[in-house]
């Protein structure tokens, strides 16, 4: 029984990796379509993408990407909206992880744009 | 020990001095550049002039509107400005070197707290750790402390406050944000707790204000001083009008009275600025330096950050948060007099971030309901706190003003009604 029991968690941490593979395809998948669309969008519609990049490359858990996109976004349309709550959040995670390296640098420049992203979060109130 | 002596009393009492050393303490142990040590060193320097400018710039024009004040409604008006009190507590009280010491020391009690406890957030917000040095420090030296005391005790009060309110808000701004990534670092947590207390009671959080489309916010808030000017322009000229040509002639010279009035309200915004433009280049240089040690030595730091960090999560609720506060503010500025206590004017800076933060507690707590009449609650409660304090103000010599973060002002009560008695029993 005691096998057993190692064998039925076996069989369930391969089936998570399974789902978490297809997950991921799924998502690249997505990305590539999204990234189609980038080229022809405008506006709205172009934000929108952006956006949707940004919060595929964060469930993706590619950081350095969401960030590189969600930034776009803020730059082309500076409102309120996921981006600008989604970019503190990424900020932090690579704050920590420079924090945990050691990475003055790297430590500086996501203090400094956390910053920057609290300066532009008071600009926006103001006009709203 | 003669150059021990002169050391201490000649240069560490020398509050612009104290800054730049401890600026430049932060700038060696990141291993700057002999270039950018220098400079950063002597910015800081160079700041705490700027702020002296600003505060001198302050403390005239409020001296000329708290005569006109007494003459035209026979009792004390006080403007809510903690710019004002760290201006006049640092320069012409001469504290600037004890509060120097006291923000370093409540930096580091932070980060020890971060480091060894559970409690893992790090104060961020400089010009916040200022106000609160500021506080402990001017009623650790009424309450009779001195000297290393006097740091310590203030560091280790002001370091607790900066782990336990980020907190205590904690649970409301997981709600807020929907994860545990931030906490706040500003120092009116107090308040945003009691508008969230007064949400729960008599609000809906299913009935969000961020459903709901508001009309525009009024535009004089997208430059700060402009928000100040148009309150402290109609209330210098109102209370020159009532205080009447015969009194405030003489003071204006041959300048009209009223024209006069009009400039010293002028000068007030110009001290604020000028006094902002000095914290700025002080802070510039040492909360860079210190938060990238503080987040080098607790790596798993959640990062407490200024009010603005919530704004993106609910805009609709700072506007609501902003004019209900501001509400509440005015009706406790006709009401508290009643009672005794000093006519306590609307800080507009004050109502707009403090109350567009608590006004999103408010609405995560108690949705638009909660939102509005906690709104008012919390203006009525933020200016109350103030009035508590204006006597022992006055004692100090501090000229027609009070704080403004409530955090702050719980410091110092503490202080007042119970650090001062124990000492008095010791």
């Amino acid at each position: 029984m005691f096998f057993w029991n190692n064998n039925k968690k076996k069989q369930e941490a391969s089936a998570i990796e399974t789902v978490e593979a297809v997950d991921i395809e799924q998502l690249k998948e997505k990305i590539e379509s999204l990234k189609i669309d980038l080229t022809t969008a405008l506006g709205k519609d172009r934000i929108i993408c952006l956006n949707a990049l940004g919060t595929t490359y964060m469930e993706m858990k590619v950081t350095e990407e969401a960030i590189r996109y969600y930034e776009m976004s803020l730059e082309e349309d500076t409102a309120f909206g996921k981006a600008c709550t989604d970019l503190m959040s990424l900020y932090n995670i690579k704050r920590r992880e420079a924090a945990v390296a050691k990475d003055d640098e790297q430590l500086q420049l996501y203090l400094n744009k956390i910053d920057n992203l609290m300066q532009t979060t008071k600009t926006i109130m103001r006009k709203v | 020990m003669g150059v021990i002596n002169f050391i201490i009393n000649n240069i560490l009492t020398q509050a612009g001095i104290t800054l730049a050393l401890i600026a430049l303490l932060g700038l060696v142990l990141q291993r700057k550049s002999i270039g950018q040590t220098i400079a950063g060193t002597f910015k800081t320097l160079l700041g705490f002039q700027v702020l002296s400018a600003g505060s001198a710039i302050i403390v005239a024009s409020l001296i000329y509107f708290g005569k006109i004040f007494t003459q035209g409604f026979h009792m004390q008006g006080i403007i809510p400005s903690i710019e004002a009190i760290n201006g006049q507590a640092m320069n012409e009280l001469g504290l600037g070197s004890p509060i120097a010491f006291t923000f370093l020391a409540i930096f580091v009690v932070n980060i020890i707290i971060a480091r060894f406890t559970k409690w893992k957030y790090v104060f961020l917000t400089g010009q916040a750790i200022l106000w609160m040095a500021t506080m402990c420090t001017a009623f650790g030296y009424f309450a009779g402390l001195r000297g290393f005391m006097l740091v310590a005790v203030g560091g280790v009060i002001g370091g607790i406050f900066a782990v336990a309110m980020p907190a205590m808000a904690q649970p409301i701004v997981r709600k807020i944000t929907g994860n545990n990534d931030i906490a706040l670092g500003h120092f009116c947590t107090i308040g945003y707790l009691f508008e969230a207390g007064v949400a729960k009671l008599v609000g809906n959080p299913e009935q969000s204000v961020e459903k709901i489309k508001l009309p525009k916010a009024f535009e004089f808030l997208q430059d700060t001083y402009l928000s100040v000017m148009v309150i402290m322009v109609p209330l210098y000229l109102i209370t020159a009008f009532f205080a009447g040509e015969e009194f405030c002639q003489p003071i204006a010279g041959n300048t009209n009275y009223l024209v006069h009035s009009f400039l010293q309200a002028i000068q007030f915004v110009v001290g604020v600025y000028v006094l902002l433009a000095g914290v700025r280049l002080i802070l510039g240089e040492i909360v860079p330096a210190f938060r990238g040690i503080a987040m080098k030595i607790v790596p798993d730091a959640i990062p407490a950050l200024d009010c603005p960090v919530l704004f993106p999560f609910s805009p609709n609720a700072v506007i609501v948060g902003f004019v209900t506060t501001t509400i509440g503010t005015v009706i406790a500025m006709f009401v508290l007099p009643s009672f005794g206590l000093a006519m306590i004017l609307p800080g507009m800076l004050t109502n707009f971030f403090a109350g567009g933060t608590a006004g999103i507690f408010g609405n995560a707590v108690g949705g638009k309901r909660g939102a509005i009449i906690g709104g008012i609650a919390h203006g009525f409660f933020i200016t109350l706190l103030p009035a508590l304090l204006v006597t022992i103000f006055n004692t100090l010599g501090f000229v027609n003003a009070t704080a403004t973060d409530v955090d702050t002002i719980s410091a110092a009560l503490l202080y007042a009604w119970i650090i001062m008695p124990l000492m008095t029993l010791l």
